[in-house]
């Protein structure tokens, strides 16, 4: 090759590729009529990739795809609860884990029962000795509340939720709670409780 | 077509082998195509395309969708064409001549298959000529040129077949049809 100027190389890969801009363009055309490498090496690889892309056009084989289907493996024979893991992942996961947690929070249920009380807000009122919280007349609370295996009396305003769990919650006629209000006695609810705490993340400890 | 195809992956990943059916139909044209000119023998080509559709399926759910599956299929059938040359190394390189028996068998099939007018013959030769050539080059630099040229896939879509980075893709494309070029010129000047 007579021409040894890397720069008209590259021009012609650009130009090759698309990736030319007119005045890139100009240049390169400029060079090539006085150059006559640049020009064989321009055409001749213009050709090339015509040829490639005219290329004699190739089909799959008569019976191809018949032929594929008979490699394919049989279906395997999955048992039932395999073939249902392998059809609802999510919802098995989701069984699995509730499985799983019932049996941890039960145990909670029958473990847990200190008195406690979960709350962001200061102006309560909590008695440790009778297991006791008052919301006091006038206060505004603040968000939620929950109270473990103790009492609530509700003489003022709560901004949030309420939940006592093994306990009772007492209303006073000017007491007021402005979201969800719950008590819970029973395992289920506990459990569901937790569950759901457990996924929405609400619960404050 | 995209939502077809979307379709029919998540109907084979829930266990229904016609919907597959439908796949192979869309794909096996282009999967074979670039099995043959990969490995320049229609018989392996067969066995090959076939055995990437096999692969496709048996390993569906490692198809995630993050890329189109027509990738994901290429993909499969150009590391299965690259083991296979691999695997015949030993017996002839690579930069060796292509014995000529099997080339000959080859475009003689083909072109025994239709007469063709003189000039389309003449045509057809030099097509055939570029195959050969094709064949002869390293196999890092033919993936490139034929996703490229014969599959007409952007540099985008050849990196993530080849699992290997844009400039990369590019420079192989750029040698690969500078080697044509070189071999093309020799048969050109000695006829
Ligand atoms: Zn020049």
């Amino acid at each position: 090759m007579s021409c040894v100027s890397e720069e008209y190389m590259d021009l012609v890969d650009k130009a090759l590729d698309g990736e030319i801009t007119a005045e890139e363009q100009t240049e390169l055309n400029r060079h090539m009529e006085s150059c006559e490498s640049c020009r064989e090496h321009y055409h001749a690889l213009k050709e090339i990739i015509y040829e490639m892309k005219e290329a004699s056009p190739v089909v799959a084989p008569a019976h191809f795809t018949e032929n594929v289907m008979k490699r394919l493996p049989e279906a395997k024979k999955r048992s039932m609860p395999a073939q249902w893991i392998r059809r609802y992942p999510v919802l098995t996961a989701a069984a699995v884990f509730l499985i799983l947690m019932f049996g941890s929070v039960m145990a909670g249920w029958n473990t847990e029962n200190d008195f406690a009380v979960h709350s962001a807000a200061k102006n309560i009122k909590v008695n440790s000795a009778a297991h006791t919280v008052t919301v006091p007349k006038g206060e505004t609370v603040k968000g939620d509340l929950v109270v473990e295996n103790g009492n609530i009396n509700v003489e003022g305003k709560v901004e949030g939720n309420v939940v006592v769990i093994k306990g009772e919650k007492y209303m006073a006629s000017a007491g007021q709670i402005t979201g969800d209000s719950q008590e819970i006695h029973e395992v289920v609810e506990w459990v569901w409780y937790k569950l759901k705490t457990f996924f929405t993340g609400q619960e404050q400890k | 077509m995209d939502s077809l195809i979307n379709s029919l992956v998540t109907q084979v990943k829930s266990g229904n082998r016609e919907a597959f059916e439908g796949l192979v139909e869309i794909y096996k044209d282009k999967i074979y195509r670039l099995c043959y000119r990969m490995v320049g023998d229609r018989h392996e080509a067969e066995d090959l395309a076939q055995e990437a559709f096999v692969r496709a399926f048996v390993n569906i759910d490692k198809y995630s969708g993050s890329y189109k599956f027509s990738t994901w299929l290429y993909r499969i059938a150009t590391n299965l064409c690259i083991d296979r040359l691999r695997k015949r190394k030993p017996d002839y390189s690579m930069d060796a001549e292509i014995p000529g028996t099997e080339g000959a068998t080859l475009y003689s099939q083909v072109a025994d298959a239709d007469p063709l007018p003189e000039d389309e013959v003449e045509e057809k030769e030099k097509r055939d000529q570029l195959q050969q050539e094709i064949m002869k080059l390293p196999e890092k630099y033919r993936t490139a040129i034929l996703l490229k040229y014969i599959e007409d896939m952007s540099l985008e879509e050849i990196s993530s077949v080849m699992d290997l980075p844009v400039p990369t893709v590019k420079t192989r494309i750029h040698r690969g049809r500078e080697a044509l070029k070189k071999a093309y010129k020799k048969v050109a000047k000695s006829r």
